[in-house]
């Protein structure tokens, strides 16, 4: 059975010389909710810049199966939604219908098409009707649920979200856990909320210092208090 | 979060308002040509100016005072650019310095051309800030769009909108933070913070545009495309 997200001893440097992952190897079953656990500096957001290419990794990374190459990347995006850690990186529009409307529009799509994928991904993300709003007035809790939205306008087979509970407030997170949990498809969160990623993951991988230390189900790794403890999460 | 300038009132319902975008665009581009194009006598261009401006403010519903504050920015730059002027025109010299066998004379001549100068520059963005003010910025990009100005133009001024909101934000926390740890030094010392906070902030807005770039290409975008 190929894998949603295969990846095979992933070596990434930044140009001034940080060593951000070294031999990371992880597998993700198609459909499957996996959590990236790891302190800050871990190497989480780098990992999942991989995920569709933003970052090459010289076919170290295969999406269902298929290497990420210059060949492939375009495809690539269309079927990973990566959804960043600061909204305000994602949202640039004066309207928030036109931001989600970025990704469709461009696919090359007919307007048509583009808007029933605006509808429904505003409502898939809870903000149905709030088409005309400029993003810049809205609050952080639904600027983070426009950029979810502004990922599924793409119909991705893979949703990554980069700590997406980051300065979100109680029933913000709450919310958000329940807008993940009811999306199908494979999701890959990137997070040190541990509360979070149990509420949502089923299986979880720990990395640290650019090397995946633990992985299994995330019942049994969230258990290890010593092994969390060690690696800065409690 | 702080939204409530550039475009403060652009969303009122008064006569200005209703007017077509393009209408507007048109009229603006025609009174900065004939603002900056007729080589009448400052105070004259600038009452005249004034007076039309003073008169479509009122019209507009939008505070007249704010329209003239705001174009005040321009006033630094205007003064500091221009300030060689006065020494450049020949006429009756009104004040003169010898030095190293260079003589630099101010002349009335001159000091009219700096005092035009400076009146141009001030209302020409006070009939921007007139614009912004009565125009939402979605309508204005349509209008441009209308009247064939690039796309690749446009995404440009539509980013610059977006991000001069969260870029202020980003100069106001670093203000605060700097306020919550000044205790009264001096002036000049001043300065010397001064330098890193800017730096700092370039830095911020440099790394941000990375993190704009690469959402912007995990959506789809396509560089060779524009």
């Amino acid at each position: 059975m190929t894998h949603a997200v295969e990846i095979r001893d992933l070596t990434y440097t930044y140009p001034d010389g940080t060593a951000a992952l070294s031999g990371v190897s992880l597998a993700v079953e198609a459909g499957a909710a996996f959590g990236i656990l790891g302190a800050n500096g871990a190497g989480k957001s780098t990992l999942l810049l991989h995920l569709n290419g933003v970052l090459s990794a010289n076919g170290a990374v295969r999406i269902s199966g298929e290497p990420i190459t210059k060949a492939t990347v375009r495809a690539v995006r269309r079927r990973v939604g990566l959804v960043f850690q600061d909204p305000d990186d994602m949202l640039f529009m004066p309207r928030l219908e036109d931001d989600v409307a970025f990704g469709p529009r461009n696919l090359g799509l007919p307007e048509e098409e583009v808007a029933s994928r605006v509808r429904e991904a505003l409502a898939a993300a809870g903000l149905a009707g709030q088409e005309k709003r400029s993003p810049h007035h809205m609050s952080l809790g639904e600027r983070r649920r426009a950029s979810i939205a502004a990922a599924l306008a793409l119909k991705p087979d893979i949703l990554a979200l980069d700590e997406p509970t980051a300065n979100l407030d109680g029933r913000g997170r709450r919310e958000l856990a329940e807008l993940l949990c009811s999306l199908e498809g494979t999701k890959i969160i990137a997070s040190h909320d541990l509360a979070f990623v149990k509420a949502v993951c089923s299986e979880v991988a720990l990395l640290a210092a650019g090397k995946v230390v633990a992985a299994g189900p995330a019942e049994e790794i969230l258990g290890r208090e010593g092994l969390l403890r060690e690696y800065g999460l409690i | 979060m702080r939204h409530d300038f550039l475009d403060k009132y652009s969303d009122r319902a008064g006569p200005l308002h209703r007017l077509d975008a393009r209408v507007k665009i048109v009229a603006v581009a025609v009174a900065l040509v004939a603002l900056n194009a007729f080589r009448t006598p400052p105070a004259l261009l600038g009452a005249g100016a004034a007076g039309l401006l003073l008169a479509a403010a009122c019209l507009s519903r939008v505070p007249v005072l704010y329209v003239f504050r705001r174009a005040a920015a321009v006033l630094p730059f205007a003064v500091v650019i221009g300030s060689f002027l006065p020494f450049t025109q020949d006429g009756r010299v009104l004040w003169s310095a010898a030095a190293f066998g260079y003589v630099a004379e101010i002349t009335d001549t001159g000091l009219r051309l700096y005092a035009t100068v400076i009146v141009k520059a001030y209302l020409s963005l006070a009939y921007v800030v007139l614009l912004l003010a009565t125009t939402p910025f979605r309508s204005l990009l349509k209008g441009l769009a209308w009247f064939r100005v690039p796309a690749f133009f446009l995404s440009l001024l539509s980013f610059a909108y977006r991000y001069i909101f969260i870029f202020v934000d980003e100069v106001e926390r670093l203000q605060r933070a700097w306020a919550g740890r000044y205790f009264g030094r001096r002036r000049f010392a001043q300065f010397v913070t001064l330098g890193p906070a800017v730096g700092a902030l370039f830095v911020r807005s440099y790394e941000r545009a990375e993190r704009v770039w690469a959402a912007m290409l995990s959506r789809g975008y396509d560089p060779d495309a524009v």
